[in-house]
């Protein structure tokens, strides 16, 4: 399937589903008020008929938007981010940031990161971050579950 | 004229005064050049620091503080490609390409002196036309609110100008995304699908952090780029007077548009940089060359978000009413001290108020010696190996998409507009319109419901009232304007091809 039928028929699914669910909004309490379904049911059926209309357009010649190899890189990035948010949610920031920068750093700067600087940097920017926010702005940061 | 220049001296003779401005200032812009905090952010962490001070002191501390954070967010926007506050989402679209095209001085510079001028110029204006503005205001009904959101909302198809069935999809994704949570009027819950922390809606910062760093980061490190050749030399402010005056025209526009906008309640320079820029694509000469490093844009958007400041302190000022969040919190803090502001504070504490117009100005110029001297520094943040700066980008990123509302739910909804906006770049879906309809939607809805509900469900009212059909006229004609504008480009680019 070319992009352009894949992406209009996704954006005109996305508007049928939108369509559907806010059938079964409430009807408005107040008297002419059109309701909480008016809106999103416009925008809706607008998006429909986007999706439609860019279903049915030609496709031009596009360049791949990553190398397969970009496409690797893209996908350890995305398990790296998973894991430091469930990192962040469970052990808090001090235990989750310095772990995560470490491996950032060494996948993102392989090989020029040296293993030494790595440790130095990622357990001085947790810290300087941590000061920064928590104690000077008391910007409160994620404490963990444990 | 001459009561800027007595305010100015009032402040100046102060020198408490002047420090409590300069550290204000300070912190500004420090919050508005670090993604995830914002203006609002520091003002409402400051806010209890002036309990201590008299109500001139704790203006100055404030002020500088919003004065600051609204003109730093350029800093991150130019640099890194991040909004450091929704007031610069438009700025990243032009000074992030330029500043990759190795010019991050020239880009810095526009955004300087972009600041100044709309800080200055609203000044300026707050000083002189605050009375008559606020008195149009009050006769505004939401029949006219819903004809100029809407208006605004038009502008969609003008950002859209090379894909318009994309961009319109982008902005009606947008609207859909804004209306998830507690719906206007009637308190229905909408699209939360059982999830608590959706009530409140989609965090915006979360959604920017998601759309613009996190994915930024990602795809730089999938592509592997080298890190461009950066010209660190800095003349003078970077910009040449002939820059300015090949773009009075667009400055002008935004600061009226910024001026306008900031000075509607709810809206403020969010809104203002978006439409400001959208109006400066409609009406350039290339509007190709948005999105790919145009100076025009990166004015745009940085006129009107300062020129929302002055903006927004009129209704404040005149009538009490904040014009955004962070008057709201700058209402509070003179509540405080038992002043309510309104017609009566310039009758009855009228030093207070000139205070507050020459805290206004100091502020700018602060902000305006502050940058001028970093942007010899500034720029070096891109001499910094990426595998060194990205890590920390997003380490920040997280701290600013839980900072706003202290929920790790934010961490997942960052990380869905991250995906989202990968799938938007992989299909050549425009990102501006979304933020767009997602910023103004709610708002639309909200005016056009209530309108509906005044007039007993008759939409005639929208017509036979003559701001909201002069406004209704204005976006039909930007429709039209960019169907005409689209079918001539598509034709030069015919005969063009033809040609070659």
């Amino acid at each position: 399937m070319n992009r352009n039928r894949l992406t209009g028929s996704v954006l005109a699914l996305i508007g049928i589903a939108v369509l559907i669910m806010a059938k079964d909004l409430s009807a408005p309490v107040i008297e002419h008020d059109p309701g909480p379904r008016f809106f999103p049911s416009i925008a809706a059926a607008g998006l429909i008929i986007c999706g439609l209309f860019i279903l049915v357009q030609p496709q031009k010649r596009t360049e791949p938007f990553l190398t397969p190899e970009g496409w690797r890189r893209m996908g350890w990035m995305a398990v790296l981010l998973i894991g430091y948010t469930l990192g962040l949610i469970y052990s808090g920031f001090l235990i989750a940031t310095p772990i995560a920068l470490y491996i950032t750093i060494r996948m993102m700067g392989q090989p020029k990161s040296k293993y030494l600087t790595t440790v130095v940097v990622s357990l001085a920017v947790t810290f300087i971050v941590y000061y920064v926010f928590q104690e000077l702005l008391m910007v409160i940061l994620p404490s963990g579950v444990w | 004229m001459l009561v800027l220049a007595e305010a100015f001296k009032m402040v100046v003779q102060q020198p408490i005064m002047m420090i409590l401005v300069f550290i204000g200032s300070l912190i500004g812009l420090v919050f508005g050049a670090i993604p995830g905090l914002t203006a609002t952010t520091g003002v409402a962490l400051a806010l209890p620091l002036t309990f201590a001070l008299n109500p001139e002191m704790g203006m100055a501390l404030l002020i500088g503080i919003y004065v600051g954070g609204i003109s730093g967010g350029f800093i991150a926007a130019t640099l890194l490609g991040i909004p450091g506050t929704p007031a610069s989402i438009a700025t990243c679209f032009d000074a992030y390409p330029l500043s990759q095209q190795g010019q991050p001085v020239k880009a810095l510079g526009i955004g300087v002196i972009a600041s100044f001028i709309g800080t200055l110029g609203s000044i300026i204006c707050l000083i002189y036309i605050a009375p008559v503005v606020a008195n149009i205001a009050l006769k505004l009904s939401p029949f006219e609110y819903t004809s100029l959101m809407f208006c605004a909302l038009t502008l969609i198809a003008t950002l859209a100008r090379e894909e318009p069935f994309r961009g319109l999809a982008s902005g009606f994704l947008g609207i859909l995304l804004g209306t998830i949570g507690i719906a206007p009027i009637g308190s229905t819950l909408r699209f939360t699908f059982g999830m608590v922390p959706l009530s409140a809606g989609i965090n915006l910062l979360a959604l920017i952090l998601g759309v613009f760093a996190i994915k930024q980061i990602c795809v730089d490190h999938a592509e592997d780029k080298p890190i461009p050749q950066v010209d660190l030399k800095v003349t003078g402010l970077g910009i040449g007077i002939g820059e300015i005056v090949d773009n009075a025209w667009n400055i002008i526009r935004s600061f009226f548009i910024g001026l306008w906008i900031g000075f509607l309640p709810g809206m403020g320079a969010g809104v203002a940089n978006l439409i400001a820029y959208a109006q400066a694509k409609s009406s350039s000469k290339h509007p190709e060359k948005f999105g790919k490093g145009a100076a025009e844009g990166i004015w745009a958007s940085e006129v009107s978000n300062n020129a929302a400041i002055g903006g927004a302190m009129i209704p404040m000022l005149s009538l009490g009413i904040p014009g955004d969040s962070v008057t709201a919190l700058l209402l509070g803090g003179l509540m405080i001290h038992g002043l309510i502001p309104g017609p009566l504070l310039y009758i009855k504490q009228p030093k207070l108020v000139n205070s507050i117009f020459g805290i206004l100005a100091i502020a700018a110029v602060i902000c305006l010696v502050i940058c001028y001297l970093g942007m010899r520094l500034f720029p070096r943040v891109l001499t910094i190996p990426r595998y060194y700066l990205y890590p920390v980008l997003m380490v920040l990123s997280y701290v600013g998409a839980f900072a706003s509302n202290n929920y790790s739910f934010d961490f997942w909804i960052m990380l869905l507009f991250a995906l989202v906006g990968l799938i938007m770049d992989i299909t050549k879906m425009p990102m501006s319109p979304m933020i767009l309809g997602f910023i103004l939607g709610p708002m639309v809805e909200e005016n056009l419901r209530r309108a509906l509900t005044y007039s007993s469900g008759s939409w005639l009212p929208f017509i036979t009232r003559p701001v909201s059909a002069v406004l209704l006229s204005i976006a039909v004609f930007s429709i039209i304007s960019s169907i005409i504008k689209m079918r001539r480009n598509r034709v030069l680019q015919g005969n063009q091809s033809a040609l070659a």
